[in-house]
């Protein structure tokens, strides 16, 4: 169809807007209440322009074009009602531009600029709007509320969160929660982006800096296993706030909470600044030659004097890829195969069977071309939320969204269907009674982290393969760390090695490899505390062991006290660095900050130990063009051409109380767990243990639970009753494992 | 001529039962349709011919707009539209309880012609403590009677009619604000297109007719083509109530025949007001050109004549203000009301409504200045023509047309910072 915009001839398609054609071929037309991934409503008239023949200039966000339509984006017309629009605009607008954060990338300043007068015609009173609280990460003027609706929308629309809404009528709306209550969604910094004014602005950014100071830095979100697309915006060699950057295939334009607030935990107070090693007792400061000597020295002792499989090599799967390939060709190539990332789990029974990597099992984009999703151990509102998104348009497209989890949790999109089951009954619910879906439909199964944490994580994934291959539905995952796909592909795993080769002599897992005491460990990124299946387990092996390596970005108590070696590295910000998203996609970025000096890039500090020991020499682009070229010749097909291994599980039986952990949204790496802003919001606050009501029956309201697990004692106070439960079931929130005595999930008996 | 059509039971007793209105012929018109499965192209080809306007405010061919909707669509909708809040209009508040079951009536024949298996009519908040009460009881005995209902009169036509109270915002009055409140909304005017033929309650297609529209549909059918059509002159067929209010000697609701001379309905008003002096008179509820008394006495009450004169027929609510009328605090009413009513959306309405409120308010104690006038002009320009729905034009229209006639007014208030007629 053709359309004139200026007389100029352009090719429109059917049933698009003005606003649509003139983006399309780059022709500026201001606009408040139009954005492309929000339904239309014409409400600000800010994009009126001059259309022929027609007597008052029209909305160009909501006029769909016409054949030889002659619309007029700079004529009198158009300017002048743009510019009446911009005089009501400004009428109650307080004008404070020379404090308001949003100075110098403001939608209103900028239209203003151009379009408005420079002196005001209004003398009367401005409106006046009480501020509100509504969090910690969004801070509000709501004077200067243009009530272009954008952020309503996005609750209504996008994250189906609705929050904020419209109150009051004529001048006197306003834009507020609806109860006295603050934001909570996992996705309320959105709405900072889409506020085209300084009306909501991002709380811990507040003052910090002023827009044309900071420096702007493409990176990818080290928080989830996405691969969020971000910008991270830097002031004096400081991160001081984070948006995101368009990524059509991933996070579109959106960014999750943890995403945009998560990198404070580089702040926190207990970084590791400076290397250590431990020197009668005590640990003491020392140059970067002696650290690496010594850390060489324990690695050959070790060998030399207890054999190869004294020594257990741990790595955080929150590593770049570059560390992960460092990491285990170091060791590997010493014959060392004690290696895993797998440091949440404790049941290794499929791991024959598990794929070469972890994957979604289709592209984010193509979630919505399911009929059926089964989510099994996944809640996606707080571990992935920037798929709620994602969710929200697969229902919305008709897709059957079903949750089989222990526990009964909410999502912000539209569930066909939600089962609580215990352990026991999750393991036997695909082989006997299978979920009610018609399954000659396109099915997704996706296996959340949650369930790679049970003590019967093997029967489960087990029996879901085999229900998955005889419906003949694709299968997925999800997983905790961003970068779980590295860490399988290039062989941080005991028993393959990169790329899947096969070992002869496979190693030991990570639970085994606590549990039989070895004499050295080397820790890569992880906290005793929190990374572990079972903390106090790994407590007793930091004790009994000879030495133990740290090569961390904190230092914790348990590395305070038990570290023989500390070596300070990076956080994914202070290094170049590159993750494999769950759909697969390699994403790399550049250096983001600089280290401290007495930090060391993770990856760089590994090939010095590689160097020393004359295996190898690395740069950045040699590991990164090695790891592009090996992607190329893997076969992803692999386990599918691989014979299945029958599991032997540990029998379960209905008579055991199960207790499961959830991890916590804003607890899931060490960077996040440290974000002060992240720890202020109302999810921090929400820490529970739930019991399941039959449980409650049996303790006949005492108020304390006396829990016998793993032939040790202890006492929980302060838990609820959660009706939703299934029957046998404790659940905790991850952040309570910091009382050390605990596994992540396991069998128990209480005192009744 | 003295026909009556919506009021016709307002004088006798129990006007609202269905005893009253069937001794009048009421339900005949229904009955027929469903005894003899009557075509709905015929009967909106009726209403066609008949010229009807709708009667809320803009005059639209009702027959035309019925056929607009798309005939083949499944689920259809019709709403009766009973919010009247406009100022100066009161008839469709006497229709609800003295005449009710012509609205029933009117509803489910209009629900037929469309497709329409669920009808709802919206009634004003105001109006909870006896239009609705009212027309609640009518409905019940409608549905006693099966006249609505399921397998109407036994045959397999279904159709359900459901009553709606509203909260008190004027905006709801205008119809896509009306759907979105049915529902469960805010009351927020949506973009047309789509219009709520195509696209109206829950994505489906819908008619919204007036009260006053809905409760003339059952004469007209149960009448001869052309009956209706003659009572009124060419281009504004028919009769239409006006709501007579302001300074005259009889207020009320009087239904006449287009095209009537207005000094005709002021006589059978009463005149005005202690036999004073005409000075002004809206002639279609507050949100239309005001016209001066002496031209308003050269015109007929019709759509033509009343545009030739400056103005607009709207819903009829003739405000009549005598020569001690202060036309600077009637316009600064007015503009309180639309600034108190605009839904809030639209840049130009919610800021503009209250810049000419306050401006009006500065005038009227004595702070205004003579460039105020002309800023009253050019904010009501920026905003008219600019908004989604017409509650923006309705703020300004008055304001242009009150400085056109009564300017001097205006200016002699901002001079002498009093009053010209007190
Ligand atoms: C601000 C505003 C308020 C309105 N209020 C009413 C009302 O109270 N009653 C009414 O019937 N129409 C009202 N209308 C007109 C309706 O939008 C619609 O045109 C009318 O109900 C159609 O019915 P009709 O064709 O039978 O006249 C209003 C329109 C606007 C713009
Ligand atoms: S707060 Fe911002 S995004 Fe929300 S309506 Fe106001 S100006 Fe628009
Ligand atoms: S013109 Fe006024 S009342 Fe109508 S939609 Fe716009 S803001 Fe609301
Ligand atoms: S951008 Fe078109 S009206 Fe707001």
């Amino acid at each position: 169809m053709k359309v004139f915009i200026n007389n100029k001839e352009y090719k429109a398609r059917e049933n698009e807007t003005i606003i649509e054609l003139a983006d399309r071929n780059g022709i500026k037309i201001p606009r408040f209440c139009y954005h492309k991934h929000l339904s239309v409503v014409a409400s600000c008239r800010m994009c009126l322009v001059e259309i022929e023949n027609i007597e008052h200039a029209q909305p160009a966000c909501s006029t769909p074009v016409q054949e030889n339509m002659k619309i007029f984006t700079h004529s009198n017309k158009t300017k002048n009602a743009q510019k009446n629009t911009m005089e009501f605009l400004l009428i109650n607008h307080p004008l404070d531009c020379p404090i308001c954060d949003q100075g110098g990338e403001c939608e209103l300043q900028d239209v203003s600029i151009q379009h408005g007068e420079s002196h005001s015609n209004y003398l009367e009173f401005k409106r006046v709007v009480i501020d509100k609280d509504v969090g910690p990460l969004i801070s509000t003027e709501m004077t200067r509320c243009i009530h272009c609706s954008r952020c309503v929308r996005f609750g209504e629309e996008v994250s189906n969160n609705k929050e904020l809404g419209l109150v009051n009528r004529g001048e006197h709306m306003e834009i507020r929660t609806f109860i006295e209550e603050g934001i909570s969604s996992e996705l309320s910094g959105n709405m900072i982006d889409l506020c085209p004014v300084g009306a909501l602005n991002n709380k811990p950014y507040r003052y910090r800096a002023r827009t044309w100071d900071l420096q702007q830095h493409g990176a990818i979100s080290p928080h989830d296993c996405i691969g969020s697309n971000i910008y991270y915006h830097t002031y004096n060699n400081e991160i001081v706030r984070a948006v995101p950057k368009e990524n059509h295939d991933i996070n579109q334009t959106w960014l999750s909470d943890r995403d945009r607030f998560g990198y404070e935990g580089i702040y926190s107070e207990d970084r590791a600044t400076k290397p250590m090693i431990r020197n009668n007792k005590k640990l003491v400061e020392c140059e970067k030659e002696i650290l690496l000597n010594k850390t060489n020295e324990i690695i050959k002792s070790t060998i030399n004097d207890f054999g190869l499989d004294q020594i257990g090599c741990l790595i955080s799967a929150q590593s770049t890829s570059e560390e992960l390939f460092l990491f285990q060709h170091l060791f590997k190539s010493m014959n060392i195969q004690n290696i895993d990332h797998r440091t949440n789990e404790c049941d290794f029974n499929y791991q024959e069977n598990y794929p070469l990597m972890p994957s979604l099992g289709c592209n984010i984009n193509d979630l919505d071309k399911f009929d059926n999703i089964l989510l099994v151990g996944v809640n996606i509102k707080t571990e992935f939320p920037i798929l709620t998104i994602r969710f929200n348009e697969a229902s919305k497209n008709n897709t059957k969204i079903f949750s089989i989890h222990f526990d009964s949790l909410d999502e912000d999109f539209e569930l066909a269907g939600k089962i609580a089951l215990n352990n026991s009954d999750l393991s036997k619910f695909f082989d006997k009674k299978k979920p009610a879906i018609n399954t000659n439909n396109k099915t997704l199964i996706i296996i959340g982290p949650n369930i790679n944490y049970l003590v019967n994580q093997s029967q489960i994934l087990d029996s879901i393969t085999k229900y998955s291959k005889s419906i003949n539905a694709q299968q997925g995952y999800l997983t905790d760390f961003c970068n779980s796909t590295s860490a399988w592909l290039f062989g941080n795993i005991p028993h393959r090695n990169f790329g899947g080769q096969p070992t002869n002599k496979p190693g030991l897992n990570v639970s085994d490899m606590i549990k039989s005491g070895l004499s050295t460990y080397v820790f890569f990124n992880l906290e005793p505390e929190h990374d572990f299946w079972n903390a106090s387990a790994v407590t007793e092996a930091l004790n009994k062991s000879k030495y133990n390596i740290f090569f961390t970005s904190y230092v914790t108590p348990l590395i305070e006290r038990y570290a023989d070696v500390i070596i300070p590295i990076s956080t994914f910000a202070e290094t170049d660095g590159s993750f494999i998203n769950i759909e697969g996609t390699y994403q790399a970025y550049n250096k983001i900050v600089n280290p401290n000096k007495n930090i060391f890039e993770g990856w760089s500090i590994l090939n010095n130990l590689i160097k020393m020991n004359n295996l190898g020499d690395y740069n950045i682009s040699s590991i990164r063009s090695f790891l592009l070229k090996s992607l190329q010749n893997i076969d992803f097909n692999y386990s599918k051409n691989k014979k299945f291994k029958n599991i032997n599980s540990k029998s379960i039986t209905n008579n055991y109380i199960y207790k499961n952990t959830l991890r916590h949204i804003y607890a899931s790496d060490q960077i996040v767990r440290r974000s002060k802003s992240l720890n202020l919001t109302e999810q921090s606050h929400n820490k529970f243990i739930y019991i399941s009501s039959d449980l409650g029956q049996i303790l006949n309201n005492k108020d304390t639970l006396e829990i016998r697990e793993n032939n040790k004692n202890y006492k929980v106070k302060n838990f609820l009753i959660k009706k939703e439960l299934p029957i046998n079931t404790i659940v905790y929130t991850s952040s309570f494992n910091n009382t050390l005595n605990e596994s992540k999930s396991g069998h128990i008996t209480i005192k009744s | 001529m003295n026909i009556k059509l919506c009021t016709e039971t307002f004088n006798l007793n129990n006007p609202a039962s269905m005893e009253t209105y069937i001794s009048l012929g009421g339900y005949e018109a229904w009955k027929k349709i469903v005894e003899r499965k009557s075509s709905k192209l015929e009967i909106i080809n009726k209403i066609k011919e008949s010229g009807l306007r709708g009667k809320g405010g803009a005059g639209f061919l009702t027959g035309l707009k019925w056929s607009f909707i798309p005939q083949q669509a499944k689920q259809k909708y019709l709403v009766c539209n009973s919010d009247e809040s406009e100022p100066g209009t009161c008839k469709d508040r006497d229709i609800l309880r003295y005449n009710p079951h012509a609205i029933i009536e009117g509803m489910l024949i209009a629900s037929y012609a469309i497709g329409a298996s669920v009808a709802y009519n919206y009634l004003r908040g105001e109006f909870l403590d006896e239009q609705w009460k009212v027309f609640n009881n009518a409905l019940e005995e409608a549905y006693k009677n099966n006249f609505i209902g399921k397998n109407i009169l036994s045959t397999n036509i279904s159709i359900e009619i459901y009553s709606l109270i509203g909260a008190g915002a004027y905006i709801v009055g205008e119809e896509t604000a009306m759907l979105e409140s049915i529902e469960g909304k805010r009351g927020m005017p949506r973009i047309k297109p789509p219009f709520p033929a195509i696209k109206g309650l829950f994505g489906k297609p819908t008619i919204i007719n007036n009260t006053e529209t809905l409760a003339s549909i059952p004469k007209i059918m149960l009448n001869n083509e052309g009956w209706y059509k003659d009572i009124g002159i060419g281009n504004s067929e028919g009769i239409k109530i006006f709501s007579m209010s302001g300074h005259i000697n009889k207020p009320n609701n009087y239904e006449i025949p287009l095209g009537t001379p207005f000094s005709n309905l002021l006589k059978l008003s009463g005149g005005v007001l202690n036999g004073n002096k005409l000075k002004a008179v809206i002639p279609g509820g507050s949100s239309v050109p005001v016209i001066k008394g002496e031209d308003m006495m050269m015109t007929t009450m019709d759509y033509p004549s009343i545009a030739k004169a400056g103005s607009m027929l709207g819903s009829g609510g003739v405000i009549i203000m005598d020569e001690t009328t202060c036309m600077v605090s009637v316009l600064h009413r007015i503009s309180r009301f639309y600034y108190s009513e605009s839904c809030g959306q639209c840049t130009p309405c919610r800021e503009g409504t209250g810049w000419l409120h306050k401006i009006l308010s500065n005038i009227l104690n004595g702070k205004g200045t003579l460039n105020n006038l002309d800023q009253l002009n050019k904010i009501a320009n920026q905003i008219e023509g600019h908004c989604i729905c017409a509650l923006g034009d309705a703020a300004a229209m008055p304001v242009r047309s009150f400085l056109k006639h009564f300017w001097h007014e205006f200016e002699y208030y901002v001079e002498k910072k009093e009053s010209m007629v007190s």
